[in-house]
């Protein structure tokens, strides 16, 4: 079994008021799209660490 | 924007779900379908599906989702939200909306005082993703008579 260090899952806010109209989906969209490669690279991650279920 | 494709995943069969407790509090489980969830201890949690869906919550009550699509959206805490589409649409809480012209997102703001006639072509170039095409896209308005004509040839 491999050592899983924490994830520094990133959280998602609303773009600032002033952000203008036509940046506004592309900045939550911006940090959507990093969030996911984070998740992604945490599933590859623990599925290949072989940790067992801790209950 | 790439579209991670569950298909490029190398994710191992488990047999149960793979579940991982972190000293910081966070917990991580890995579910046999591939599903995927995370908790922090301050209250994040996200979530994925095999499929490329998935989503986030906040403490605050705000949350989001994506699809496999390339649609998504986001529910603040106070109330409001976003929502945008793989055909290079979106639209917020306000009435406000955008529509992908010439890969350049146009917005316009969907007033309560515009005639059913006006949002229906919006509604029309919305979902059609009716390329507009002039030099300067902050002179186009959608409700011009170029505009109206590309999207009646595009129904």
């Amino acid at each position: 079994m491999k050592t899983v260090m924490p994830p520094q899952i990133s959280s998602i806010k609303p773009p600032s008021p002033e952000t203008p109209k036509h940046q506004r989906a592309e900045r939550i969209q911006q940090q959507v799209e990093a969030l996911r490669a984070e998740i992604e690279g945490r599933r590859k991650l623990i599925a290949e660490s072989g940790e067992p279920a801790q209950h | 924007m790439k579209i991670l494709d569950s298909n490029e995943l190398d994710v191992t069969p488990t047999d149960a779900p793979l579940r991982i407790d972190h000293p910081n509090g966070a917990s991580e489980t890995l579910y046999p379908d591939g599903g995927y969830t995370y908790q922090s201890a301050e209250g994040h949690s996200s979530y994925a599906n095999a499929d490329g869906s998935g989503g986030w919550m906040a403490p605050d009550g705000s949350y989001g989702w994506w699809d496999s699509q390339g649609n998504g959206g986001c529910q603040w805490a106070d109330g409001s939200y976003d929502n945008w589409y793989a055909d290079g649409g979106s639209d917020w809480s306000d009435g406000s909306f955008g529509v992908l012209c010439q890969n350049e997102l146009y917005e316009k703001h969907w007033h309560n005082e515009q005639t059913m006639e006006d949002a229906n072509l919006i509604t029309s170039l919305y979902s059609q993703n009716v390329q507009v095409f002039g030099s300067d896209l902050s002179q186009i308005d959608p409700f011009a008579a170029n505009t109206t004509q590309q999207a009646s040839a595009n129904r």
